[in-house]
């Protein structure tokens, strides 16, 4: 059973290979959404995070176009892409898409840009989302001039996240920002991604923090990468081969980045809770890792009574249960969906979840889909509960 | 008119052959001034007609240059004291007893109460008072001034209340004849092409022998009066200004006829045949100017008097214009004239036959790039179809002379719209539209005078004005955001235009007109400080009317 997540992966990989939206590494780039609270008050850009100070909505050519300012002397935005070394590698030739292997990646950055003497803006690429900066491009003083900068990234990698950062007293507005994928970077010197982090793609141990580049165990978010790499390989905190100290074991960590895929990190042996995700069955508390989520059984052998063991979620990471939904288990007994007991009551955490299986608060934990934009995060179930 | 008409018939038949049987003084005041009142424009000719009717005085008159007192541009003092001087001369005829007849000229501005003699006037009651005080035995006003049919009413003439006998023989008639260019409230009008006032002009053609009905070689005062009524109404009918009525009034007694001129004494004549019909005009080749302007109906022949010389005269019939040299007098002969299509005809008040024009005219082309466009691009915006402006122009004009014509125009342009895609949300959409007023001139000429190329005219136009500029923006949220802008406008264009004028391709006036322009509008801004001469080359086609 756990051969599944591996073939919905590449079931995926058969459609889509690269992961922009036709060629647009940066959604909104217009900065045209603006969203605003639900008392209608204020507005906010949807599409990008305001990471420190302030924003403001400003008219540029015209007042019924907007920009984005930049308020106060350390203010700034940012928007991850999931952009991946795979992006840009296939291309029509005589109408049949033709991909190469992954290569260097090359981006054009584009803007407008309204700065004044006291300010100082900076577009900063921090690939791997990983909070390390490995390229910053110095925005010059101008009224509304178009800016345009190519960049060239090496691979493997998956995702950018693009901060627009300004710092002074003067004023800074924004207009029009986007990145795609461009031709003729050759003769640019090649940005290399700093060490991968956990989740991240690799082709070797020395791409990796950790020193370690195993096959993925877990959905990967970089589909693009992934279509080209079999096995598809991850940065890993651990292996079967390396024991983890101190009585733990390898297993899954918790999501970082909805452009790596979950960690692979020593954890607490028979600690995770019914409906949590799991590389092997000692991680589970039940004993039992079905479909790399901690579940009751892993068929009906483990079900008295003639109940079979089935998904007790609907969805394709589901925690496995004797007789899902049955409505037969008895107060105190293990449930991963209120259905599953006598009393209608399963008493748990609820469980959110990407559609990979990561657990999930908001739909930005959650990895690209269609549009730039990020999968739902939805609720499933119950997390270890028991019945009432 | 009747009333005068009767009193002409009536002193025509008493007083005909003064000239001829009794020896008799003649004596004449002809007075011009050019010089208007307070509030008047100057006139241009009235002095040039005053020169004209003393020399016509002297050539076919009977009078001696000695006789002909040509006053120009006097003050009432003046005036007065030609007037006073004469009256010593007639006091001497009388007690010699020589009778006299005395013929009075004025040509100028005037009111109803006074003639303005540039800044000063002379009240026509006082006038008339020393006129009619002359010792004369006839005394024949004659005035060529807006509203100089009050000269009769400011003293009640009327016309003789019993002339039913006749007698052409007898020359005892006594009395005033006054013969008036407009009536009491009308305008007295000039032609720049007659280079005269229409009255003047018309009564000296007369006077050469346009108005000799009976063919005897001598012009009354009721033929003279007959041919200017009808020819100077014909003239002025289609001016601005409108009909001029000539007016006469007589307090006479006796009989006779009253001479004008003798025709037959000069030395040389044009005559236009009994077989010619139309509109002729004599031109004088030497002096560049028209002798006579007349409309010779068909049947009987006409006699102009002129002076010896080199003389064209033109004949217009419909469409065709007949184009004669006469040397040294003779008689017109249309079957040695050259012949011509007219393209343009003027009419006898100097304007033409279809002097406005309606036009109707669409444009296409792309719209001009600039600063403004180039900010619209930066900012993601995508013009469709190459940003293609289409425009509608409405225009009046009226046309100055042969080549030149002046109007308004009043036009609407829009572009086609600029989007931009937004992530998820409405488009971006922005456009641009421009209401323009503006005077406009504009020049055309003809590539032939004649045949098929005479109704093809190219063109060029300049249109200066206020352009109204008008943007729309539609947000992602497809909210609408409305500015405006004002600012100057040209526009420039030249083209072929085909028909037009009496030319019959669909309708008579009728024109199609396919042409290039160019306009320039620097009315739209944006935030940025950008702005847009809206304009470009495009592409014209218009259909317009003349009336």
């Amino acid at each position: 059973m756990r051969k599944l997540p591996t073939l919905l992966l590449f079931g995926a990989l058969a459609t889509q290979l690269g992961n922009t939206n036709c060629g647009q590494a940066l959604r909104d780039p217009g900065y045209d959404l603006w969203c605003s609270d639900e008392s209608g008050g204020s507005y906010y850009l949807c599409a990008w995070k305001v990471e420190r100070g302030d924003i403001k909505r400003v008219p540029t050519w015209h007042e019924g176009d907007s920009g984005v300012e930049l308020v106060g002397t350390d203010a700034a935005i940012a928007q991850l892409s999931p952009v991946d070394s795979a992006d840009g590698q296939c291309r029509d030739v005589d109408g049949k898409s033709e991909c190469t292997s992954p290569d260097n990646v090359c981006l054009e950055f584009s803007l407008l840009a309204n700065i004044d003497d006291n300010a100082v803006v900076d577009l900063n690429m921090d690939i791997f989302n990983d909070g390390t900066i490995e390229n910053t491009q110095r925005l010059p003083i101008g009224k509304w001039q178009t800016l345009s900068y190519k960049v060239v990234i090496g691979q493997p990698f998956a995702g950018i996240r693009f901060e627009l950062a300004k710092s002074g007293t003067g004023t800074a507005q924004l207009a029009n920002i986007g990145a795609h994928l461009a031709d003729n970077c050759d003769g640019l010197p090649v940005i290399e991604p700093g060490p991968a982090p956990l989740g991240a793609p690799c082709a070797d141990a020395s791409d990796c923090v950790s020193g370690i580049c195993a096959n993925g165990e877990s959905p990967v978010p970089f589909p693009g990468v992934a279509g080209f790499l079999q096995p598809v390989k991850v940065c890993v905190g651990c292996s079967p081969e390396q024991n983890c100290s101190g009585g733990t074991i390898c297993g899954v960590g918790d999501a970082t980045s909805p452009v790596r895929a979950q960690e692979t990190v020593c954890v607490v042996p028979a600690a995770k809770q019914l409906g949590e995700s799991c590389f092997w069955f000692n991680e589970c508390a039940s004993n039992y890792c079905t479909g790399g989520v901690c579940s009751t059984c892993k068929d009906n052998t483990q079900c008295g009574g003639g109940e079979q063991c089935g998904e007790g979620w609907d969805t394709v990471f589901s925690a496995w249960v004797c007789n899902p939904n049955g409505g037969a288990r008895q107060s105190g007994e293990p449930c991963v969906s209120h259905a599953d007991c006598a009393s209608g009551v399963c008493n748990g955490t609820e469980r959110m979840q990407c559609e990979d299986g990561r657990e999930c608060v908001t739909a930005a934990q959650c990895p690209f889909k269609e549009g730039l934009k990020n999968g739902p995060c939805t609720t499933v179930g119950i997390q270890g509960g028991s019945c009432q | 008119m009747w009333k005068a008409l009767l009193a002409l018939a009536c002193l025509s038949s008493l007083l005909g052959t003064a000239h001829a049987e009794e020896p008799i003084a003649t004596y004449a005041i002809v007075v011009g001034s050019n010089t208007g009142g307070p509030g008047q424009t100057d006139l241009r000719y009235a002095e040039d007609d005053a020169r004209k009717v003393g020399a016509l005085l002297v050539e076919l008159g009977g009078y001696k240059s000695d006789q002909v007192d040509v006053v120009v541009h006097p003050t009432p003092e003046q005036l007065r004291a030609h007037i006073n001087a004469l009256a010593d001369k007639l006091n001497a005829d009388l007690a010699a007893g020589r009778p006299s007849r005395v013929f009075f000229y004025y040509s100028g501005h005037a009111r109803a109460t006074a003639l303005d003699l540039g800044s000063d006037e002379l009240l026509l009651v006082e006038l008339r008072q020393r006129l009619f005080q002359l010792p004369a035995k006839l005394t024949v006003v004659v005035l060529d001034a807006c509203q100089s049919g009050a000269f009769s009413r400011v003293k009640g003439a009327q016309p003789a209340a019993d002339f039913s006998f006749n007698s052409r023989q007898q020359l005892d008639a006594t009395g005033v004849a006054v013969l008036a260019s407009s009536s009491g409230s009308e305008l007295s009008q000039e032609s720049e092409q007659l280079k005269g006032s229409y009255f003047t002009h018309h009564l000296l053609v007369g006077m050469r022998g346009a108005s000799d009905t009976n063919k005897d070689g001598l012009v009354t005062v009721d033929e003279a009066y007959r041919y200017a009524y009808n020819q100077t109404l014909l003239a002025t009918a289609e001016t601005a200004v409108g009909g001029q009525h000539v007016s006469f009034e007589a307090d006479l007694k006796g009989h006779g006829e009253v001479p004008l001129s003798y025709p037959r004494a000069a030395t040389s004549s044009i005559e236009l045949p009994a077989t010619l019909e139309g509109k002729t005009l004599v031109e004088d080749k030497r002096a560049h100017s028209v002798v006579a302007e007349t409309y010779k109906a068909k049947g009987a022949a006409v006699r102009i008097a002129v002076a010896p010389g080199d003389y064209t005269v033109m004949v217009r019939q419909g469409t065709t214009l007949s184009r004669c040299e006469v040397s040294g007098g003779g008689v017109v002969d249309l079957g040695k004239c050259s012949k011509e299509e007219l393209v343009t005809t003027t009419t006898k008040g100097g304007g033409f036959t279809r002097p406005y024009r309606v036009e109707i005219q669409l444009v296409l082309g792309a719209e001009r790039k600039d600063g403004y466009t180039d900010t619209l691009e930066a900012f993601g915006y995508k013009a469709k179809f190459l940003g293609a402006t289409t425009g509608l122009y409405v225009s009046g004009l009226r046309r100055l002379t042969k080549y030149f014509w002046v109007g308004g125009i009043v036009s609407d342009e829009a572009t086609d719209e600029w989007t931009r895609d937004t992530d998820g949300l409405y488009p971006l959409r922005f456009k641009w539209a421009m209401t323009t007023l503006a005077a406009a001139g504009r020049a055309e000429t003809a590539f032939a005078e004649d045949g098929f190329f005479s109704t093809i005219k190219v063109y060029s136009q300049l249109g200066l004005g206020l352009g109204i500029g008008r943007t729309t923006l539609h947000d992602q949220d497809d909210m609408t955001t409305k500015d405006s802008y004002l600012g100057p406008a040209l526009s420039l264009g030249a083209g072929f235009l085909f028909g037009g004028d009496d030319h019959n391709y669909i309708l008579k006036g009728t024109a199609f007109s396919l042409g290039y322009q160019f306009e320039y509008a620097p009315v739209i801004e944006n935030l940025i400080g950008d702005t847009h001469a809206v304009g470009g080359h495009r592409l014209s086609a218009a259909l317009s009317y003349s009336f």
